[in-house]
């Protein structure tokens, strides 16, 4: 998972969490960036420095987390910036645009970030090269965290500047020492990052292995400390070889590499475990989804059917059910999507339900609300209660085939109903990943050689 | 040559009516009208929930012996949520105008079109039975300007006679909550609140004095006891000398063991403890519950009922608070979560509100005793600023208060400098010698808990403040 990734899925869960309320007394007073409270203005300390109205554009843009979800804006790292995010930026310009001068020390680096979203790169850049030339930045290790601060933010606008980033990644290269690595590991990261959600998977490769590099310089303590940043540097070095093999033997590889390099830091050892468990299934024949129910727009009971190719969607929800639905239409009879739901106990806040009450709700849900055009794998959850009470629910047997303790969401299975591929997350970037996918093996001979016969299928 | 009228004293009642009838608080009547006009106003399907509070405060506060501030205000608020098929939108709005209330409406809706509907969200909840406790007091409820200005008058007129400087705060409130919505949820009560809190110091600056409590009635506050107790504590604490911060034996007032307590009330979150990591944590996904937590003397209960404790029986989105024993006899019981925690986790779609009124259970040891019984201690009044430093272990710190004693061989010997605390409620709670009789303390939410002698209470610096 990027990071980009799971700051998205903090987000949305903070955004569960917090209470909706927005202000509104002699006039509309907006507050807040939870869901269901109105977008955020540049106020309060907004006024006063710069970083604040940089927090105001963020707020800005996480308060549309959902809209961009729904329009895949933003997550493919190509798209423009939002007009309530250029607005709070022009909002900041005028704030501190005039006042340039008399800005000094920690407020250069988010005037910079307020400059790039109002199309003022000159501004930007010359905001960026007075805080480099600010003698508290003499030390290279803070030196080159700053400048991995910088080389972020000019990836982090849009559109992303990539040249201009290169151009500040170039100088936190040419630093020297241990201290310079950790700058230099989170530079060249955010690098890799940028190009996994443009789909370069050379270049996400290249920097990879570059903020690698950048980890075997590290000193003992920092190893530990970004042992994390480092893992997920190979992981997607995996993931590129997983996406170009569709098989177990390359991605395994680069995590076996991970092992030698990372294995002994705290943590990295089941990790890398998980994963590798993971990569296993590419490659083998998928097992055939059991469900206690069938729900099937075609009448369609078995998944995977030889000759055709596969989309398992374990995760079904308003998010990705979009894309699937379209997926299954472009794709016509070439193609069998299934959805894979384990029952919860309730559903959109009715219960507690049994299974056979949650089974309507489900379906009434995903035929009739989101009007799906797959079938729908049902299966009742067993569960167990924990002394305190809670209930420990127990993997059914599509888990135990498929997700592993891993959270997958979509597994691709080619026509003679082998693993391709498989993402643990769902972000719109993946649909025209997916589509490539099975683009790919619609076109690809058959291959019997491939698989393996451990699987049900039959 | 004309003299100038002499100033009048803010002491002396105005000549005119106290606010009153209904622009003090909104009646249930008044709610029911009130949400009937935004249902009107309402359109585009989906349902409908308000939150009305209306709060009613007549405030007297001095300073230096003399009058600064008095008054009556009045704030009602709604906050309108709609919910159209789990995607919700919520406005805030103290203006009940046509024009304000659709405006609020049209920017709930405006706010509904970036979400859309969420399967997992929990949908506004239907009708609820409530207990029913006594939280009215007409005689906090009648007591208008002239009988405030008196009664803070006679209070600051001791410590004037004494040469001493007195500050105080008389407050008298009454408060309507209501819950309404589509769904059926029909909520509505009123309560009146009353807190008075007096600081006295001596013009040196030496010495400082501070007596305190709230009640829903005004006539249970002994508001002359306590302003005489701020007054004595003033002239005892007066001249401290500094002593070596360290652990002692530390005999705490009520007040500041709430202090210490609240810190742990907040943290009875069932999903943080299981998903974060709080004090509550056991490790990763499991939390304390079944585990001792405090010393087996203490048990943390809350109850709407409790005649000295009520409170308004209903969470701010209409859910019943009800009984609970939080911690009992030391072990962690129970600890609160929503209905979408109790759907997903429990079974059930019961949600367990903490309202964050607690009573802590004590003993009978008077705090004299506690006194004679300590062979080398500190007697501490309460604490300033108290911040949690670590939240797993709710490591605070903070500094003493109002009064910091010597105790030597069962005796106060003199007041020491005050000093700052590096210390945790669950390392000093599980490290009790002695508990006195619960009372109720200066505290927002109603709270009641006993005088309390710790062992090895950690003071870890001298603190310059009086």
């Amino acid at each position: 998972m990027t990071s980009m990734q799971r700051e998205t899925r903090t987000m949305r869960t903070s955004a569960r969490a917090l209470i909706l309320v927005a202000g509104l007394v002699a006039a509309p007073v907006w507050s807040g960036m939870a869901q269901g409270s109105a977008p955020p203005e540049p106020d309060g300390y907004s006024k006063y420095w710069p970083g604040a109205c940089v927090q105001a554009m963020s707020r800005s843009r996480s308060f549309y987390w959902r809209a961009r979800q729904d329009t895949a804006l933003y997550t493919s790292a190509r798209d423009t910036l939002l007009d309530d995010v250029r607005r709070v930026a022009r909002d900041c310009k005028e704030r501190f645009g005039a006042t340039t001068a008399s800005l000094t020390g920690h407020d250069l680096i988010p005037l910079a970030e307020v400059l790039l979203a109002t199309g003022d790169d000159a501004g930007a850049k010359a905001a960026v090269d007075r805080r480099l030339a600010e003698p508290d930045l003499k030390p290279v290790g803070v030196r080159a965290w700053t400048l991995a601060q910088v080389v972020n933010i000019f990836l982090d606008t849009r559109p992303a500047r990539v040249d201009v980033a290169r151009g500040y990644l170039r100088q936190l290269d040419a630093l020297k020492g241990a201290d310079a690595a950790p700058g230099q590991l989170r530079g060249w990261y955010a690098l890799a990052d940028y190009y996994e959600h443009v789909a370069d998977d050379s270049a996400m490769v290249a920097a990879s292995e570059e903020a690698i590099k950048a980890g075997k310089r590290l000193n003992d303590h920092d190893r530990k400390e970004f042992a994390g940043t480092i893992f997920n540097a190979y992981r997607n070095i995996a993931e590129a070889e997983a996406d170009r093999t569709g098989d177990a033997a390359a991605p395994r590889k680069v995590l076996a590499r991970a092992s030698t390099d990372i294995g002994k830091l705290p943590r990295m050892a089941g990790s890398i475990a998980a994963w590798d468990t993971l990569y296993s299934r590419y490659g083998k024949k998928g097992a055939t989804v059991l469900a206690d129910v069938w729900i099937s727009a075609q009448n369609d009971t078995l998944f995977p059917k030889a000759g055709k190719l596969t989309v398992l969607n374990f995760r079904p929800s308003r998010w990705n059910i979009p894309a699937t639905r379209r997926l299954a239409r472009q794709a016509g009879d070439s193609l069998d999507v299934a959805l894979v739901y384990s029952t919860v106990g309730y559903f959109r806040g009715l219960g507690p339900l049994t299974a056979a009450a949650e089974v309507p709700e489900v379906r009434k849900y995903f035929f009739d609300e989101l009007k799906i055009n797959s079938s729908l794998a049902i299966n009742e959850t067993k569960y167990k209660r924990l002394p305190d009470g809670r209930r420990m629910p127990e993997p059914n047997v599509n888990d135990k085939a498929y997700r592993t303790g891993m959270g997958v969401s979509i597994v691709v299975l080619d026509r003679e109903g082998i693993v391709r591929r498989i993402w643990t997350y769902w972000s719109n970037a993946y649909e025209p990943r997916i589509v490539a996918t099975l683009k790919k093996y619609s076109q690809a001979a058959t291959s019997s050689t491939s698989g393996s016969s451990e699987g049900r299928h039959e | 040559m004309t003299r100038s009228r002499e100033p009048r004293s803010l002491f002396d009642p105005v000549d005119r009516a106290a606010a009153e009838g209904p622009s003090r608080h909104m009646t249930r009547e008044d709610c029911d009208a009130l949400f009937k006009r935004i249902q009107q106003l309402s359109t585009g399907g989906g349902d409908l929930s308000v939150r009305i509070d209306s709060y009613w405060t007549g405030n007297f506060r001095w300073a230096r012996n003399t009058p600064t501030t008095a008054g009556d205000t009045a704030n009602h608020r709604v906050s309108i949520t709609r919910d159209i098929r789990g995607a919700m939108g919520n406005v805030q709005t103290n203006k009940f105008d046509d024009a304000s209330l659709s405006l609020a409406l049209r920017t709930a809706e405006r706010v509904i079109q970036f979400y859309g509907e969420n399967p997992d969200s929990t949908p506004l909840p239907g009708k609820q039975e409530y207990l029913k406790p006594q939280l009215w007091s007409d005689t906090t409820y009648g007591l208008d300007a002239e009988p405030r200005s008196n009664a803070a008058r006679a209070l600051a007129e001791p410590s004037l006679q004494a040469k001493l400087l007195s500050a105080g705060y008389l407050e008298v409130s009454a408060h309507a909550a209501a819950v309404l919505s589509t769904t059926g949820m029909d909520a509505y009560y009123a309560e009146t609140g009353a807190e008075f809190s007096a600081t006295v110091r001596n013009p040196s600056g030496t010495g400082s004095g501070w007596a305190g409590v709230s009640n829903q009635d005004w006539g249970k506050i002994d508001a002359a006891s306590l302003a005489e107790i701020a007054r004595k504590k003033c002239v005892d604490s007066a001249d401290p000398r500094a002593i070596e911060p360290g652990r002692y034996t530390l005999i705490m007032e009520p007040q500041a063991v709430h202090q210490m307590m609240a810190q742990a009330i907040y943290q009875l979150d069932r999903y943080a403890a299981e998903n974060f990591n709080t004090v509550y944590t056991l490790r990763p996904g499991q939390s304390k519950i079944g585990l001792k937590v405090f010393d087996e003397r203490i048990t943390l209960s809350t109850d709407p009922m409790d005649p000295e404790l009520g409170y308004i029986p209903f969470d701010y989105q209409g859910y019943p608070y009800r009984p609970v024993k939080w911690v009992d006899k030391g072990i962690l019981k129970e600890l609160s979560y929503t209905r979408q925690y109790a759907l997903s986790q429990l079974g059930h779609g019961t949600p367990l509100p903490n309202p964050y009124s607690y009573r802590m259970s004590g003993g009978d040891t008077s705090i004299e005793e506690m006194i004679a019984t300590t062979k080398r201690g500190l007697l501490v009044t309460r604490f300033n600023g108290v911040n949690v430093l670590h939240g797993p272990s709710l490591l605070s710190t903070g500094t003493s208060r109002d009064g910091l004693w010597l105790i030597e061989n069962g005796k106060i010997k003199f007041p020491v400098k005050n000093m700052r605390f590096t210390e945790s409620p669950m390392f000093i709670f599980n490290n009790i010698a002695q508990l006195g009789k619960p009372v109720r303390v200066y505290s927002g939410n109603p709270t009641i808990v006993p005088p309390v002698k710790v062992m090895d209470f950690n003071f870890s610096s001298l603190a310059d403040a009086v």
